[in-house]
């Protein structure tokens, strides 16, 4: 994995991980909150339905018991109850008292349970329905009442009068239907429905009031069923849930762009580091690792410049040493070979001192009989001679003037040669042929680039660096390096010539902005 | 002019002589014009030309329709609800006189015999008197109880439908319009009307099965001093302006 990638996940993970626990935190206390004030909010209202419904119930009985008081006052009612003439005005006493009353509701039963009146059925006098009242003797229930056009459901209870020798019992209520049922609501957000026995429970239901419910001539149970939607709550959780997903998304987003400009700007410096050091070589110490940074990379890129700068000094170093070595072996091996070639005539020597003392007049013939080995053993030394005469022995340093180098340079017609020396340019300790040599082959890669025409201008400065710059065509970056491992352009032998002097060589070059080299001495 | 005020309470399934009728057949009453307050068609076409600056007005009002016409300085009124013959019975510048009984309340069921249904005369708001003329019928009760249907616009009707049901003969008390009063043959249950001196019963409801309920009848009730009455040999009344 490399080191953007560790970066971008580090930057991802440090950036996502806390905002992820945030997000799960928020919700978790919003939802909570919400939760609880939600439950709060429907425990009142439903508390407020449930004050509704007994107030409700005891205005039924206020009217009932205004009914009852009335009642005995009626002289009317009381000949109509006794006179089968006056049946009419009974019959329809329920009807007027109960609009007067504003019930929905109302009968009045003898003390048998017979009807005797009917505000909300009117024709339905002398039925028996004794068992309605002795089911409202608890309280109030909702009763299903006949009509003529079928059963209604109201809210009931129970009253009762004496008239004379006569108990007469009042059953009045008020319909339960979709209004009365939507003046229990008391927030928009809430439904009311009532559940009879046997109904299945529908929405959500937040609460339910039981209520006592007259069925089939029994007492069952009914529910008024609270229902709230939660979709206003799960609304806004899916609202903070996008909240909460953009902003991540945001987040990632912006972790992504900061992992890359940051894996960029800390991986593009190591990376040409690493390529600036991969290039480095023992015959290529010409590597810069000079950085402006003060940061960890310019530390690492000082620390490597210094490096290379021991590499050179060592390299010349070693250099020297395998030069001596190599002088020590050619001088052994010359000793060896010069022994080897005197020792025949050493030993043919020996022979003419043997006879001149013991047979001077031998010494002719003698002589006649060894000349040609002192001949093959002359030829062999003057071969040896000339052998070692093709190694170029190594100059001694010298100081040398390299603006003098710089005014030797000779250009030919078509090439305008500009010199910008600088008098205090030091002098150099080192090999004057391989200075030339340096100079001679920067300055002939440069004309040689030029073409037919141009400008070739020899800089140097005070700091020790000679500078060589031309008009021609420039080069690419890969040109440049198959110009430094080739033999062709020379440049490989100026880049050893001056790794041996322990020199900095720079080349700067462009296609179409000519060729800047410059080589800095150590002065 | 001379102000008329109906107040309808039922109608024949079979289009009957209404009372009006009766009352304005005579050769002396006549109208310039004659206006009908309300949609129903009560006496239009009966009423002639009496004098040229006299007119009738034909209202079908409700109950306190009726006595706020009394109130209101009308001069003759054809009602059948003991409230508002009680009320005008009161005030002595009225005078009431009970007509003929002119109309049956049956009840009609289209499959089987209906059943007796005794005590229904306390249900009504009206003048009546339990069904004198039977026609031959069965006395098969219904098997179940299923809705009664009546006329929506008659009280009456209405009132005996409601009582069938609070006995348990019916259901449900279900009102259609009179518009559809071709439909009512197909309900199990109907509560029909028909005039007494019409046809005999296997001519009015020969389809169907008829329990005579009651025998209603209607009441006239005129302004002292301007407005005679003459009762004719039909057995109805003409009315006379007075001069």
């Amino acid at each position: 994995m490399s080191f953007r990638a560790r970066l971008f996940m580090a930057f991802g993970l440090i950036a996502l991980l806390p905002l992820i626990g945030l997000a799960i935190g928020v919700r978790r206390e919003m939802d909570q909150r919400l939760t609880a004030q939600y439950r709060s909010r429907v425990a009142a209202l439903t508390a407020v339905t449930r004050t509704d419904l007994a107030q409700t119930a005891t205005a039924v009985g206020d009217r009932l018991a205004s009914l009852r008081d009335a009642l005995p006052d009626d002289a009317h009612l009381r000949t109509a109850l006794r006179d089968p003439g006056e049946r009419a005005y009974l019959l329809d006493y329920a009807g007027q008292a109960m609009r007067m009353t504003g019930l929905d509701m109302l009968q009045l039963q003898d003390e048998h349970g017979r009807i005797l009146s009917s505000g909300h059925f009117r024709n339905e006098y002398d039925r028996l329905d004794p068992t309605l009242p002795h089911l409202l003797a608890g309280g109030a229930a909702l009763v299903n009442v006949r009509t003529p056009d079928g059963p209604r459901l109201v809210l009931a209870r129970l009253d009762s009068a004496r008239i004379g020798d006569r108990r007469i019992t009042l059953v009045g209520g008020i319909a339960v239907d979709s209004a009365f049922l939507g003046r229990l609501r008391t927030d928009s957000t809430l439904t009311v429905s009532l559940a009879l026995p046997g109904d299945a429970a529908r929405g959500d239901i937040v609460a339910d009031i039981p209520f006592p419910f007259v069925s089939n001539d029994s007492l069952a149970t009914a529910r008024f069923v609270i229902s709230h939607p939660s979709t206003e709550l799960d609304a806004l959780r899916h609202s903070v849930d996008r909240w909460f997903a953009a902003a991540v998304a945001l987040v990632a987003i912006a972790a992504t762009l900061g992992a890359v400009a940051l894996a960029a700007r800390i991986g593009h410096p190591l990376a040409a580091l690493a390529a600036e050091t991969e290039r480095l070589d023992l015959d290529r110490l010409d590597v810069h690792f000079a950085t402006n940074r003060d940061d960890e990379i310019g530390t690492l890129s000082r620390v490597l410049g210094a490096l290379v700068r021991r590499l050179r000094s060592s390299t010349v170093r070693l250099r020297e040493a395998e030069r001596r070595a190599t002088v020590g072996d050619l001088s052994r091996q010359v000793t060896h070979d010069i022994k080897n070639g005197l020792a025949p005539l050493r030993h043919v020597l020996r022979h003419f001192d043997q006879v001149a003392r013991d047979d001077p007049s031998a010494l002719a013939p003698v002589f006649a009989e060894r000349r040609a080995t002192l001949d093959a053993s002359v030829a062999y030394l003057d071969a040896l001679a000339r052998n070692y005469a093709l190694l170029t022995p190594r100059a001694e340093p010298q100081r040398i003037d390299v603006n003098a180098i710089a005014r030797a340079v000779v250009v030919p017609d078509g090439i305008t040669l500009t010199l910008a020396l600088d008098p205090a340019m030091p002098q150099i300790t080192a090999d004057p042929v391989g200075v030339r040599r340096i100079v001679e082959n920067i300055a002939s890669n440069a004309v040689h680039a030029m073409g037919n025409g141009g400008t070739l201008t020899i800089t140097t400065t005070a700091g020790g660096q000679l500078t060589i710059e031309d008009t021609g065509s420039g080069m690419t970056q890969e040109q440049l390096a198959r110009a430094f491992e080739g033999p062709g352009l020379g440049l490989s032998i100026v880049r050893r010539l001056v790794t041996d002097l322990a020199a900095t060589l720079t080349v700067d070059t462009a296609p179409g902005r000519g060729t800047r080299v410059a080589v800095l001495f150590h002065v | 002019m001379l102000l008329v005020c109906v107040l309808a309470c039922g109608h024949a399934v079979t289009p009957a002589p209404s009372p009006v009728s009766v009352i304005l057949a005579g050769p002396t009453i006549a109208a310039d014009s004659l206006h009908v307050a309300a949609t129903d068609s009560f006496g239009v076409g009966l009423a002639r030309r009496l004098a040229r600056d006299t007119s009738v007005h034909v209202a079908v009002v409700s109950d306190r329709g009726a006595l706020d016409f009394i109130d209101g300085g009308g001069d003759v009124l054809v009602t059948d609800r003991p409230s508002v013959i009680r009320y005008a019975s009161s005030r002595s510048d009225f005078a009431t006189m009970a007509l003929p009984w002119d109309r049956q309340y049956a009840l009609l069921t289209r499959n089987l015999a209906p059943p007796r249904t005794p005590d229904v005369l306390d249900a009504v708001h009206a003048d009546a008197r339990v069904a004198q003329q039977h026609c031959p019928t069965d006395t098969v009760s219904v098997r179940t109880p299923s809705d009664v249907y009546y006329v929506a616009e008659d009280s009456i009707a209405r009132s005996l439908a409601e009582r069938l049901v609070g006995l348990g003969v019916a259901r449900r008390a279900m009102p259609f319009s009179r518009g559809l009063l071709t439909l009512a043959p197909l309900a199990e249950l109907s509560i029909a009307t028909r005039p007494i001196a019409g046809e005999p019963c296997d001519r009015d409801w020969q389809w169907w099965h008829a329990g005579p309920l009651i025998d209603t009848r209607s009441h006239l009730i005129v302004r002292r001093g301007a407005v005679g009455v003459v009762p004719d040999t039909a057995g109805g009344v003409t009315l006379e302006t007075t001069p």
